[in-house]
C-alpha cells in the first residue's frame, strides 16, 4: 500500500496476488491456451483434409469449422487480455472503456469485406476478361507462363 | 487493503476530481489506449487484406502456400510452422507475465531472467517471420493452372537488396 501511494496518492486499487495463487493462475491459463490452440490445429487439419478429398467439401461444414475456430480465437484473446494483461483485474468502467471501442470492428469487418465482395461481383458482371482469367476451370490460356526474373544483370 | 475496498464501494464519487476515476496511474492508462490504437492499426492491415481477398475469384489455399518448415526441404507440413510460432507467442506472453509479477515483488534477478526469456522468444518469433517471408518471396510460386495449383519455380531469383549490401560492403572496406 505504501509503495503505491509513493507513485501516485490516488492509486489505491492494488491487484497484487501472492506468489503461489498467481503461479497457479498463470499455469492454468497457459494450459487452457495450449489446449484451445491444439483444438484449433485439429480443426485446421480437418479443413485441410476435407479439401484434400476428391469431391469438394460441404461449404456449410467448412464454414462451421471456421466459425468454431473464430470463437475459440476470441476465447483465447479473452484469456490473454483478462489474465496475462490484467485487464480483468481493473475497474469495470475501465474494462468497458477499452472493450467498447473494439465493437467498431463489427462494422469494420462487415463493411470492408462487403466492399471487396461487391468489387468482385461488379468485375465478374462487367469485366469478362477478369471473370475468364481468374475463375478456376474457365481459363482459355493453356499454359501458365513463369514470370521473367526482374532486374537480372 | 481496507482502504481499497472502501474506495471501490459505491458511496464514493469517482468523478469529483482528485483521483483517477479508473484507479490507474497515467502510464498504464495510456498504455491501454495505445493498445487500442494498435489493435485498430493491425485490424486495418488485416481487413484490407480481407478486402483484396474477397475481391478476387481465386485465392491460393493458405495450407498449400504455407506448408514449409525450416530445414525440412519440400516436405508437405501444412500449419506446422504456424503452430510453432503460435506457441512461441503464448510462451513469451507467459514469461512476460512472470517478469511483471517478479517486478511487483521487487525481485530484480527474477525480472531480468524472465525478461531475457521474453526477448529470446521475441527474437525467435522475428526470426521465424523472416524465414517465412524469405521463403514466400524466393520459394516456389503457386499459380492456378486449369483449376489446379501448381508450383512454377520462384517468384524471383534476385535478391532486391543484393546490390545495396554489396555497396555497403564496398564502402566498409
Amino acid at each position: 500500500m505504501e509503495q503505491a501511494s509513493v507513485i501516485s496518492p490516488e492509486i489505491t486499487f492494488e491487484h497484487h496476488q501472492d506468489t503461489p495463487s498467481f503461479k497457479k493462475r498463470v499455469i492454468k491459463t497457459t494450459i487452457i491456451l495450449s489446449v484451445i490452440t491444439l483444438i484449433e490445429l485439429a480443426l485446421g487439419f480437418t479443413i485441410y483434409l476435407l479439401h484434400k478429398g476428391t469431391t469438394p467439401p460441404s461449404y456449410s461444414l467448412v464454414l462451421f469449422f471456421k466459425g468454431v475456430i473464430c470463437i475459440l480465437t476470441m476465447l483465447k484473446a479473452y484469456y490473454i487480455v483478462s489474465v496475462f494483461m490484467h485487464l480483468g483485474d481493473e475497474l469495470k468502467r475501465f474494462i468497458i472503456a477499452i472493450i467498447l471501442p473494439m465493437l467498431l470492428f463489427v462494422w469494420f469487418i462487415i463493411a470492408f469485406l462487403w466492399d471487396g465482395s461487391s468489387y468482385r461481383d461488379l468485375n465478374n458482371t462487367y469485366n469478362k476478361y477478369f471473370y475468364e482469367t481468374t475463375t478456376p476451370g474457365k481459363q482459355t490460356v493453356e499454359k501458365a507462363v513463369p514470370l521473367e526474373p526482374v532486374g537480372k544483370q | 487493503m481496507d482502504q481499497s475496498t472502501a474506495l471501490s464501494s459505491k458511496g464514493i464519487n469517482w468523478w469529483s476530481g482528485g483521483k483517477s476515476p479508473f484507479n490507474l496511474e497515467y502510464g498504464k492508462l495510456m498504455m491501454w489506449f495505445f493498445l487500442v490504437s494498435d489493435a485498430f492499426t493491425f485490424g486495418g492491415f488485416l481487413i484490407s487484406y480481407g478486402t483484396v481477398r474477397f475481391s478476387q475469384n481465386y485465392w491460393p489455399d493458405p495450407s498449400v502456400v504455407f506448408n514449409a518448415f525450416p530445414f525440412a526441404g519440400h516436405a508437405n507440413l501444412p500449419l506446422a510452422f504456424v503452430s510453432v510460432m503460435t506457441f512461441v507467442l503464448i510462451l513469451s506472453s507467459v514469461t512476460m507475465v512472470l517478469a511483471v509479477h517478479a517486478g511487483h515483488n521487487r525481485n530484480q534477478k527474477e525480472v531480468e531472467k524472465w525478461l531475457i526469456w521474453t526477448i529470446i522468444g521475441g527474437l525467435f518469433f522475428l526470426g521465424c517471420q523472416a524465414w517465412e517471408w524469405h521463403h514466400l518471396y524466393f520459394g516456389d510460386l503457386p499459380v492456378v493452372r486449369n483449376g489446379h495449383i501448381e508450383l512454377i519455380g520462384q517468384a524471383t531469383n534476385i535478391n532486391p537488396w543484393e546490390n545495396w549490401f554489396k555497396a555497403k560492403r564496398w564502402q566498409m572496406r
